[in-house]
């Protein structure tokens, strides 16, 4: 027997799904590709991204269900990013776009990608699957990119080194230097051969804990301490743009980061922080930076895309995962960080294209060709009525045979409809419309083909096609699950008619499918169940089988119809479960009939939504400083007792919650009684600023409408929009609203403020807030809360002048004036207006708004020059003053910064979270080398020693993770200041007062630092010192000088190197009395840098020897040279002019080299130094040396002749000389010209008696 | 009665759970009797041959070096390979995992869980829940052994409703 089969069949080699990473290669599966509207939205992302700048971001969430093409978009993507548009693979997708009229979308992708005129350049494509390979976020993407690298043939090199290269090095070298590895108890990496190539293969995240363990154990120095001092890029966010950066050297234009499946790696993510084995909080944090930092970023050369392809968005994992609300609503900070909206991807049917993804599986046969050559007349049937139908209605009938009924054959146009829509809307793993079409299970269609008879040719289009019900066998899991009332009310329904006929049955099951597609235009009613399963219009007479069909069903309480929308529906056992009053009615069951109206409104959300919009928070019209202030509106519950007025502020504490000034209580309540009790609560002060507005009578709502609107909100929110219930509910609640708000506004609209309604101050009864409409209450409290913030700063400018979330880029613009702060007296370029930003800039609005008007920073116009206020305890600024005071001051322990910034936010200093910053390190001017900031960073907490502008705008965002000590030195720290003090000039007291010692040890490091920082460049270069060594000397030549506490860490562990200075150090005084092996390392180390030095000046200073012995000596000599040399000599003047203009400052031979090689002093190479002694031994050989003067003769010759005194030839030569001037009238000059000439030329006349040598 | 030979078992067993039509490939069998583990890595060849398949196996003993197990990415990066055509047989008791820190280990488990490439993978190892458990999930043991079998988590979503 002859079958479906001989026309069409299913192609089998196309898998059903795609694996990404896999799939990279294989042509197939990119040319396969069919795009779909999606993609244009994915096209347009991408032609945005890829851009020089893109403000919008360069990341994005992709989501949608199984089956829609998610992976094999990626594999596209992933092709064209890296091969080019000329991809042979892709020019069938290509293809498809242009035949489809879209070429221009692709035309403008590649316009962006490949402006005209320049030559395609590919970009890395890091692709990233599932868990990307499991540990935390960012370390997978590190890895993915690593991978991606190793793939394009390039080395390690590009990325850098990465925080587990680091800790391998670190551990080589410290295993080179003698250390032993030891495992902690229980550690899974016994050997360091082991711990090396977890910390290097594997980016072991626990590895690397017990790395930094280890380290701490070995050397008391946190590694991570140590990787900060040697600065780098270790976290994905800082990575990327990089590396991003460097490939371009490697021809790549960016890096295209896909990740498939993203939304496994967020399951193990929150699965991991349930299990308490990951922190979601900073991975959410690190997601962000990466999404923010490293996609955000708009500098030339540093793009970074990233697509994340999920099933849902980022929020709904959160709501699914039933994480805390603090937990989801990071993660939904972290989604708002993405481009917004997120592209849904789906199977759009309604623009053909999914008609063509299904079309695209359906092949042929040569008979099938030949079937098709003519239309079919049956199908041209089914597809004449398909414009009839609302699905359809904007196609015309042809339209409808060539591009639907035709291609899709054999699935009938509703089943090809349906099926797209269930894909899109419940599709599992292996339940999408691709699986359906391959299967041979369950009804699939490549086993339909093979067992539905052949119809006659001219019957083709009938009764072999697919139709909706045929859908249900292998859909009905995934639908039970979504839809599982549904289910069991169609299982009901099946049990209420034995024996039923055939169609009947497909009645059933086509009602079940259609109602959980619910599309509005494809919902079961009786003229689309007439289309779906006789190819006819409800009145024409292939219909009335069905009628009659529905009639048995009906009467056998299966389904029931809607009369108003012509819906069919299950009977459910409790009745007609689709009827809308039912339902509502069953909803207000749940609501207390006995409650009042206010009571309901303070109960139910949603009915306070609906009939007041003034409840919730509202943001202050900014007051005279310019802070905008923000306040919460809310009902005042009486049965609260005194708790019912509460204004603290939910900031307190640090969580990154918004601030609040005051609280504004609506008296909405439902009796005298009650109303009572409300003044009596305004009578009192409550905790915080609060005001009860104080209606003259209860409320009038209607309890009833009230229960009402409830009933119907709750059940609309069950309703998809599309429906007609949707519709009727809307229309009811809109009703309901307008009623409810009527009365409301008695009470608490503009007619109640001017009938009877009193706004009052808790507290402050007889002093009425003075308002007559809603629209003056705000401002009026905004005036009324200035007196409390009596103590209030300025912040004119925008932005910064209201509470800021702590997540965000516009910290950056705080971080870059911080830093202008903190380095102001150090780059002469801060030291103009707006700090030399630009004044259109935000930085120069916030430097105008904040440190200008509140006079922190002024011009003094008498020496033309802006400067910085250094804040002492006089500095009229209460504000700073409370900064400085806390920072400032000795305590026994860290000082949370918490409390300060809680101080700051709160009454009389009312302080935006966003300019507290700018007071932080104003504050720090003042004391920079005894305030040490400490960072909370897994658990503990680390001492912050580069980055500073960055931290201290971390406390401003997250205060809870930040605490401060004023110079406090350990036992240990002053040990090693003692024992170096007692090799210099500061004697460091054993016990006594802590403020003296400190000082003591703060005197050697300024000794130190005198030392070092005289010494020029070369000292760094002596060979053999040792890391701590040079780190030791970096901290000394800083710019500022080190924190005592900073430079002591580096000293200590520079003293551990040595294992008996290392046994002095743990003993620090406590038994031993001498301190040897310490004073011989220190010895060492000063003579190995005096030694290193003085090898570099010694030919300067021999040269010097005969040039002079002090500054002006230097000059004089250089002076003579200079005579000879020409005054306009371009080597000698500038030397002359600048050691002329030195101050002394350093040693002779720094000044001297600094001059010749036009360079500070601190500056200076060895090759300075080098150079210098050969341009001073060049000088040194034109100067005539002493005793001699030379002469240059008119030829150009010069002479060298001896200096020569004779009084009494020297008197009559001149008497001669004034009487040829005065015979020959000759001037000066042309007297010496003959007499040089007479003499010289005589001279030389006269053999060489006496020869003078000729100066070359 | 008729009595079902283990070796019936294992192919009926591996043809279910490596359907080429589930995307997620992977079987872990567990034993703590070396001697069953042993005859599991004897049948399991067999098993994939009545598939039309020749299996890759990969020995316990290839994941050591002079150091101690290789790393994770180095046995991720070999299944890979060995899996891109052909099935593979991770012949245990897998003890390198034990080698790797908790984290390593999770994602390693995670990893065979998500195995979507080539015919599949079929890993042999003593009996363990950590790490394990989560990617995976035990369906009980093979009737009349001692022998777990376990398959991944995400399998159930693809599991139909006939």
């Amino acid at each position: 027997m002859s079958h479906l089969n001989e026309w069409v069949y299913v192609s089998q080699d196309e898998k059903p799904y795609v694996n990404f990473e896999e799939s990279l290669d294989v042509d197939q599966v990119a040319s396969g590709y069919v795009p779909v509207k999606s993609t244009l939205e994915v096209f347009d992302f991408l032609r945005e991204a890829v851009g020089l700048a893109s403000p919008r971001g360069r990341a994005i969430i992709c989501h949608g269900t199984y089956g829609t093409g998610k992976s094999r978009l990626c594999t596209v993507l992933a092709r064209l990013f890296h091969d080019g548009f000329t991809c042979p693979a892709l020019q069938a997708v290509w293809g498809r776009l242009k035949a489809r009229g879209q070429g221009t979308a692709l035309d403008s992708l590649r316009q962006a990608l490949v402006p005209s005129g320049r030559n395609w350049r590919p970009w890395l494509v890091v692709p990233l699957y599932a868990d990307g390979g499991g540990g935390r976020l960012s370390t997978a993407f590190v890895r993915g990119l690593l991978k991606a690298l190793r793939r394009a043939g390039m080395n390690e090199e590009v990325l850098g080194k990465t925080v587990f290269h680091e800790a391998a090095a670190r551990l080589d070298h410290l295993l080179s230097k003698g250390k032993q590895y030891q495992a902690v108890a229980g550690s899974r990496l016994a050997t360091a051969d082991q711990m090396g190539r977890a910390l290097r293969q594997d980016f072991d995240e626990q590895a690397l804990q017990e790395f930094c363990d280890w380290h701490m154990r070995e050397t008391v120095v946190d590694f991570f301490d140590y990787l900060r001092a040697s600065g780098g890029a270790y976290e994905a966010h800082e990575i990327y743009p990089l590396v991003a950066e460097r490939l371009q050297q490697k021809g790549f234009e960016g890096i295209l980061v896909i990740w498939d499946e993203f939304g496994l790696a967020l399951e193990s993510l929150l699965k991991g922080s349930n299990a308490g084995k990951r922190d979601l909080h900073l991975e959410a944090i690190g997601l962000q930076d990466f999404v923010e930092r490293a996609c955000g970023n708009n500098d030339l050369g540093k793009r970074v895309v990233f697509l994340a392809f999920t099933h849902m968005s980022l929020t709904e994992y959160g709501q699914r995962s039933g994480l805390p609300e603090t937990d989801r609503n990071r993660l939904e900070t972290v989604a708002a960080r993405f481009r917004q909206p997120s592209i849904f991807i789906k199977l759009s049917v309604t623009e053909m294209e999914g008609y063509h993804l299904l079309a695209g599986m359906l092949h042929r046969t040569p008979a099938g060709e030949e079937m098709f050559r003519n239309p079919l007349l049956r199908l041209q049937h089914v597809a004449s009525r398909m414009p009839r139908q609302r699905f359809w209605q904007s196609l015309s009938a042809d339209a409808c045979y060539q591009e639907v009924a035709a291609p899709c054959y054999p699935l009938h146009p509703a089943t090809a409809a349906t099926l797209l829509l269930l894909s899109d809307r419940i599709a599992q793993v292996n339940r999408t419309a691709f699986y359906y079409l391959q299967s041979r299970e369950d009804g699939g269609v490549a086993s339909a083909l093979e067992k539905r008879k052949l119809p006659a040719p001219e019957e083709a289009g009938g009764q072999e096609l697919l139709r909706v019900h045929d859908l249900l066998p292998f859909f009905a899991e995934p639908l039970r699950q979504k839809e599982p009332h549904l289910v069991d009310q169609y299982d009901q329904a099946v049990a209420r008619l034995p024996g039923p006929s055939p169609l009947e049955t497909a009645l059933l099951r086509a009602v079940l499918v259609l109602t959980g597609i619910k599309s509005a235009d494809m919902a079961p009613t009786t003229d689309f169940l007439t289309f779906c399963l006789c190819d006819a219009q409800r009145e024409e007479l292939a219909a009335a089988p069905l009628h009659e069909a529905l009639s048995r069903l009906k009467e056998a309480h299966a389904l029931w119809k809607n009369e108003a929308t012509d819906v069919w529906n299950f009977v459910t056992d409790r009745g007609l479960g689709q009827d809308l009053e039912k339902e509502l009615d069953q909803e207000k069951e749940h609501i207390p009939v006995g409650k009042p109206a206010g009571e309901l409104l303070r109960t139910y959300e949603v009915f306070r939504e609906e009939i007041t919009d003034r409840l919730g928070e509202s943001d202050l019209d900014p007051c005279d400083a310019g802070i905008v202030r923000r306040v919460s509106i809310r009902l005042l519950d009486p049965a609260k007792g005194d708790r019912a007025l509460d204004a603290a502020n939910p900031a307190l504490g640090g969580k990154d919650e918004g601030w609040l000034s005051a609280s504004v209580y609506l008296a909405a309540v439902d009796s005298v009684t009650q109303l009572d009790a409300c003044r009596k609560l305004a009578d009192v002060q409550a905790k915080g600023t609060v005001y009860v507005a104080l209606p003259g009578a209860p409320l009038s709502l209607n309890a009833d409408k009230a229960r009402e609107l409830i009933a119907v909100r709750q059940l609309l929110e069950k309703k998809d929009p599309q429906t007609h219930a949707y519709e009727v509910l809307e229309n009811k609640l809109t009703r309901l609203r307008e009623d409810l708000r009527a009365e409301f506004a008695k009470a608490f609209g503009n007619e109640g403020l001017r009938s009877g309604t009193t706004v009052l101050k808790a507290g402050q009864p007889a002093r009425p807030v003075p308002v007559s409409s809603w629209g003056q209450l705000l401002p009026s409290i905004s005036r009324d809360l200035d007196t409390a913030f009596s103590s209030q700063p300025r912040v004119r400018c925008g932005t910064f002048n209201e509470w800021q979330e702590g997540a965000g880029a516009q910290w950056n613009k705080i971080e870059h004036i911080v830093e202008a702060i903190l380095k102001f007296d150090e780059k002469p370029e801060y030291q103009n207006e707006f700090l030399n930003f630009n004044a259109n800039s935000q930085e120069g609005a916030v430097i105008d708004g904040v440190l200008v008007e509140n006079g922190f920073f002024t011009l003094n116009s008498l020496a033309a020059k802006w400067e910085l206020v250094s804040p002492t305890a006089e500095i009229p600024s209460e504000a700073l003053r409370e900064v400085l005071r806390y920072l400032a001051a000795r305590s026994a322990a860290d000082k949370p910064f918490l409390k300060l910034h809680e101080k700051l936010i709160e009454p009389p200093y009312g302080i935006p979270n966003g300019v507290i910053p700018l007071f932080v390190a104003l504050a720090f001017r003042a004391e920079p080398s005894r305030i040490a900031i400490y960072h909370k960073k897994y658990n503990n907490w680390e001492r912050v020693e580069s980055k500073l502008a960055e931290a201290i705008v971390g406390m401003g965002r997250f205060p809870d993770r930040y605490q401060t000590r004023y110079s406090k030195l350990s036992p240990k720290q002053r040990w090693v200041f003692r024992v170096i003090g007692s090799e210099l000039s500061t004697r460091v007291p054993e016990s006594g007062a802590t403020d003296k010692m400190e000082e003591a040890c703060e005197k050697v490091a300024g000794e130190m630092r005198d030392i070092v920082h005289k010494l020029p460049d070369a000292a760094l270069a002596v060979p053999d010192l040792t890391e701590p060594e040079k780190d030791i000397v970096k901290a000394l030549r800083g710019g500022v000088p080190p924190q005592p506490t900073l430079l002591a860490d580096h000293l200590m562990r520079w003293v551990q190197e040595d294992m008996e200075a290392r046994r002095e150090l743990e003993d620090n005084g406590s038994t031993m009395t001498s301190f040897p092996a310490t004073v011989r390392l220190w010895r060492g180390f000063r003579e190995r840098l005096g030694r290193q030095v003085e090898g570099a000046r010694a030919p300067v200073r021999r040269q010097l020897l005969s040039a002079g012995s002090d500054l002006p000596g230097v000059v004089d000599s250089l002076r003579k040279v200079e005579a000879i040399a020409g005054f306009d000599n371009s080597v000698i003047a500038p030397i002359v002019q600048r050691l002329e203009a030195s101050e002394g400052k350093a040693e002779l031979i720094e000044e001297v080299v600094a001059a010749i090689s036009n360079k500070e002093t601190r500056q200076l190479t060895q090759e300075d130094y080098g150079r210098a002694s050969g341009i001073l031994e060049v000088l040194q050989s034109l100067a005539p040396p002493q005793g001699r003067m030379t002469v240059v003769l008119p030829d150009g010759g010069r002479r060298e002749l001896p200096v020569f005194a004779h009084e009494q030839a020297c008197s009559q030569i001149r008497e001669a000389v004034r009487a040829w001037q005065t015979a020959y009238s000759l001037s000066p000059e042309q007297t010496a010209a003959l007499l040089l000439g007479v003499v010289f030329s005589d001279s030389s006349a006269k053999a060489n008696s006496q020869p003078t040598p000729e100066v070359p | 009665m008729a009595v079902t030979s283990l070796q019936e078992k294992i192919e009926r067993l591996v043809a279910s759970e490596l359907n080429p039509v589930r995307r997620y490939r992977c079987l872990v069998l567990q034993s703590d009797r070396i001697d069953l583990i042993g005859r599991l890595c004897d049948y399991l060849p067999a098993a994939f041959g009545a598939m039309g398949k020749v299996p890759k196996m990969l020995g316990w003993e290839s994941f050591f070096d002079a150091v101690g197990a290789l790393s994770s990415d180095e046995a991720r990066s070999a299944i890979v390979a060995a899996g891109k055509e052909a099935p593979v047989i991770l012949a245990g008791p897998l003890h390198y995992v034990d080698y790797w820190t908790t984290g390593v280990q999770d994602a390693f488990w995670s990893f065979l869980s998500l195995y979507s490439r080539g015919p599949g993978v079929v890993a042999i190892d003593i009996p363990r829940t950590e790490g394990v458990e989560g990617p995976f999930i035990a369906r009980g043991t093979i009737p009349g052994t001692e022998i777990r079998y376990l398959r991944p988590r995400l399998v159930a979503t693809e599991e139909t409703f006939l």
